[in-house]
């Protein structure tokens, strides 16, 4: 069967010129190219390139330099991928059975992907995905894996580039910044003069018995000395200023931005990882913008300055004194070599200390109960003696620098006195021995900073890191809020549709395979099945938390991101198995979201979710604070305080995802006369395990594998023998056990 | 049931797919061969799965006490399904902004991967044995440091 399948113009067709030539040998024409991608692995699960392709309605697998398999497109009735640990293969169904095509690591998961749903809809004669294109995943320049798909490599981005974006945040506070700069060089200025007064004192003053200039001489010493007081005083206040304002701005357009970023930003990671960027990296980037980046810039134009007056002073002794620079500057280079791997081995210990003691606080009763306290103990210590020792190589490391570099720098010094003594005792130099005390002086100046480079550096080093790793936040692409086609001031009903829709949380492992249906306003819709099945994704695809893979959801009649998602989120209401009480006043809790609300709509909204008798029996009532550190609710007080707030928010749509799970059956009770409230007259999604609680829900929809199985009333699906009836047989079997138990 | 029981049964292929059959019986199941703790026993013991329903249909305790075809084709497919990469020679590896960048030289090839959250992903199984996991979700053996050449130690050293 022909499937006139033709080149697309957009295709994925690049191969390399070997590839062109096997297939010009094979006598393929390079323009029947149709979709080209390369696995990473042999067919015997060796790393290697296995180029897979679409030419001229055949299926072609190139390995080690070879067509190892040729089909006809014709020839194939299906594709499927087949999950490994760590890889995947790509099977098609031939007329002799299942054959693997090819095999890829999980690091070339999206490019497979792509290539299984393209050739899938080939077979079906559906041509639309040819031709798209999978960005970068590894960096062109080093060849590494990107952190993100199509994101600027962290290795290969210049750090200067990280400097240059700082600068730019600094550019509402332009004046101060360039006061700073000029405080610096004033600063650098005053600090060279003593040293040349001390030489113009002894040459002018003590060598020629002269005291006349001797006061104007001391004054300005003392002047200089005032000026230089001053203006680092004022680049230490404006710098702290600044750092601290650039932060704080930073740290506000941070959890802006991290408010505003898709859910699957937050699945790949763990919120202590988000947490750190937002409070550790601004502060640690605070302190140096503070303190690091005002001693850069002060001993950064002094080292200049310094080295000028010094060969202005004496070349010769100005050479004797560069010497030094080199061994200072590379063993600097060669400790941190060293010590930076410890300070991320240290830095790791102590995220892995502090990880087990809160674990151990966390769970002490299971602890307890384990009699493990000695076995927590003994894992305690084992990390905590590797800190230690860790600990220890860097302090050793830093003394040992430290003390090695001061005395590189006394050697300095001491060559040249020796020097300079040697020519002011010779005859007919023109040193003088006020040159040769400002030149100790300078010396001093001179070296001491660099010392601290490689501390600065290193400092620095890890604020930029920590800069990128909040530019990298702030470069995510934010959920998109509002489009120039959004519908505007939407009255929302509540008919939602579902056309074909594929979802998966991680490429390659599909959760929705396909969901159809549709709920009218004012429905009660039950969704049923086992765990994992893909019932909290649809809820999470209505929220538009994620965006389907294919397929189209339809809200009265109009796609789901036509809507503002403002406007959409603020018509669902959702009542969680797990409820969310956040830190506040138990009015506060049920405001949320209608912060506006009197207290008399309030306590209607509480007495509707039966909760308004356990509030007012709290000592402060509606103004009791709960959440973290405030006073502990059971279950079922904070599920009907989540049901009071939704009541007030009054939604078109309503979410109970395992609204009762988590309560006792007489909880239960309470709360579903409170939710019996709530869906009257509301499109009603809810989640159940105790399939009883659906048992007034207009429809039920089953759902297995990621596919709706059955549809239907729970009296007509009990006849039916289905799925749905073996689950309530099941379940009714475990309460009648569950009630002989307690009986007995 | 396991294999040391006396219902004895028979593997066999079709194509990609391998088929579980016990002995006098005509059923045929498509089935998963699956290793139960491969980190701390290794190839040892192994589970055979029906593939749809995810039941057990046997459990091999040890796997040297099965023999011919059997043994083949499980030790085939553990093959297939498990890859699982062994570091026998580290080229380079660097941390830049907190991540761990290591290029390295496996019994399956040469690798660049990325490696992020090291405290998650940098699992310590033994003394001388760490599972790592790129950002990827591709698992590697890092086993037998002391083996390795110094250079490879070296690196290592400063690292872990």
């Amino acid at each position: 069967m022909d499937i006139g399948i033709r080149a697309g113009q957009d295709a994925p067709k690049k191969v390399p010129a070997k590839i062109e030539r096997l297939l010009e040998k094979a006598s393929f024409a390079i323009d029947d190219i149709e979709y080209v991608v390369c696995s990473d692995l042999s067919m015997q699960g060796n790393f290697n390139e296995t180029w897979v392709l679409l030419i001229a309605n055949n299926l072609l697998v190139i390995d080690t330099g070879k067509i190892v398999e040729r089909f006809a497109v014709s020839d194939i009735k299906g594709v499927r991928i087949k999950e490994l640990f760590s890889s995947a293969s790509i099977l098609v169904e031939l007329n002799a059975g299942e054959h693997c095509l090819v095999r890829y690591s999980k690091a070339r998961t999206a490019e497979f992907v792509r290539f299984y749903r393209m050739l899938k809809l080939c077979l079906q004669g559906d041509r639309t995905l040819i031709g798209q294109e999978s960005k970068a995943s590894s960096c062109k320049k080093c060849g590494y894996p990107l952190t993100e798909e199509g994101a600027a490599c962290p290795r290969c981005v210049p750090s200067w580039s990280v400097l240059k974006r700082l600068i730019q945040l600094m550019s509402p506070y332009k004046s101060r910044l360039y006061l700073v700069i000029a405080c610096t060089f004033v600063a650098v200025g005053a600090q060279m003069i003593p040293p040349y007064i001390t030489k113009k004192i002894v040459d002018d003053v003590i060598l020629v018995k002269d005291a006349s200039a001797l006061t104007g001489l001391i004054t300005i010493m003392l002047l200089s000395g005032v000026v230089y007081l001053a203006a680092r005083w004022l680049i230490g206040a404006v710098s702290a200023w600044l750092s601290a304002r650039l932060i704080t701005d930073l740290r506000s357009r941070l959890h802006l931005h991290l408010q505003k970023l898709e859910m699957t930003y937050f699945n790949k990671r763990s919120s202590g990882d988000i947490v750190a960027r937002v409070m550790q990296d601004t502060t640690e980037l605070q302190q140096f913008l503070i303190e690091g980046l005002p001693f850069m810039l002060v001993n950064g134009i002094s080292f200049i300055v310094i080295s000028a007056i010094l060969l202005s002073l004496d070349t010769e002794l100005a050479i004797i004194a560069f010497m030094p620079v080199p061994f200072l500057i590379l063993g600097v280079h060669w400790i941190w070599n060293r010590l930076r791997p410890l300070l991320y081995k240290r830095g790791r210990y102590r995220g892995e200390i502090t990880s087990i003691l809160s674990e151990s606080i966390r769970g002490v009763r299971a602890v307890k109960a384990a009699g493990f306290e000695q076995d927590r103990a003994n894992r305690f210590d084992e990390y905590n003696e590797k800190f230690f020792d860790s600990l220890r190589r860097i302090m050793t490391g830093f003394v040992g620098f430290s003390e090695g570099s001061y005395w590189l720098m006394t050697v300095g010094v001491a060559v040249i006195w020796l020097f300079a003594s040697m020519r002011l005792t010779g005859a007919g130099d023109s040193l003088t021995l006020g040159d040769l005390l400002a030149f100790v002086g300078y010396i001093w100046l001179f070296y001491a900073p660099l010392q601290w480079f490689g501390v600065i550096m290193n400092w620095m080093n890890n604020a930029f890191a920590g800069a990128e790793r909040i530019f990298a936040i702030l470069d995510t692409r934010p959920e998109e809020y509002e489009r120039k086609d959004n519908i505007q001031h939407p009255d929302i009903q509540g008919d939602i549709v579902f056309k074909d829709v594929h979802f998966s949380y991680e490429k390659g492992k599909e959760v929705l395979k396909g969901i159809d249906f549709n709920i009218k306003y004012g429905e009660m819709i039950g969704l049923v099945g086992k765990s994992g099945m893909g019932k909290s994704t649809l809820i999470n695809l209505i929220c538009r938390f994620y965006q389907p893979d294919s397929g189209q959801i339809m809200l009265d009649g109009q796609p789901l991101d036509h809507y503002k998602l403002q406007d959409l989120r603020h018509s669902i209401g959702i009542v969680m198995q797990d409820p969310f009480i956040f830190y506040g006043s138990i009015r506060e809790n049920i405001a949320y979201g209608r912060p506006d609300a009197s207290i008399e709509k309030v306590i209607e909204a509480a007495q509707a979710a039966n909760a308004h008798e356990f509030i007012v029996e709290k000592e402060f009532g509606y103004d009791t604070i709960i959440g973290e550190n405030g006073v502990e609710l059971s279950g079922g007080e904070r599920q009907r305080i989540t049901i009071a707030r939704a009541i007030l928010q009054d939604p078109a749509i309503l979410i109970l995802d395992e609204a009762t799970s988590l309560v006792d059956s007489e909880t239960e009770q309470e709360i579903q006369s409170a939710i019996n409230i709530l869906v009257k007259n509301r499109t009603t999604i809810a989640i159940a395990h105790r399939l009883g609680t659906l048992r007034n829900a207009d429809r039920l929809l089953v759902i297995d594998d990621g596919k709706i199985v059955e549809q239907g009333t729970h009296d007509h699906l009990l006849t039916s023998d289905g799925l749905y009836a073996r689950l309530v047989k099941i379940q009714s079997e475990l309460n009648e056990l569950n009630a002989k138990a307690h009986i007995a | 049931m396991n294999a040391n029981e006396t219902r004895t049964f028979h593997l066999s292929r079709r194509h990609d797919q391998v088929v579980f059959q016990y002995d006098k019986e005509d059923v045929e199941i498509p089935v998963r061969i699956l290793l139960v703790a491969p980190l701390s026993d290794g190839k040892r013991i192994v589970s055979i799965l029906h593939q749809e329903k995810k039941e057990e249909l046997i459990l091999i305790k040890s796997l040297e006490t099965i023999d011919g075809t059997n043994k083949k084709i499980i030790e085939e497919e553990i093959e297939r399904c498990y890859f699982f990469p062994k570091i026998t020679k580290i080229n380079d590896v660097s941390i830049h902004l907190g991540d761990y960048y290591w290029d390295v030289v496996t019994d399956k090839g040469g690798k660049k991967f990325l490696l992020s959250s090291p405290s998650v992903n940098m699992r310590w199984v033994s003394t001388q044995r760490i599972i790592l996991c790129d950002s990827d979700g591709i698992k590697y053996d890092l086993c037998d440091m002391e083996d390795m050449d110094q250079a490879s130690r070296d690196l290592l050293q400063r690292i872990i």
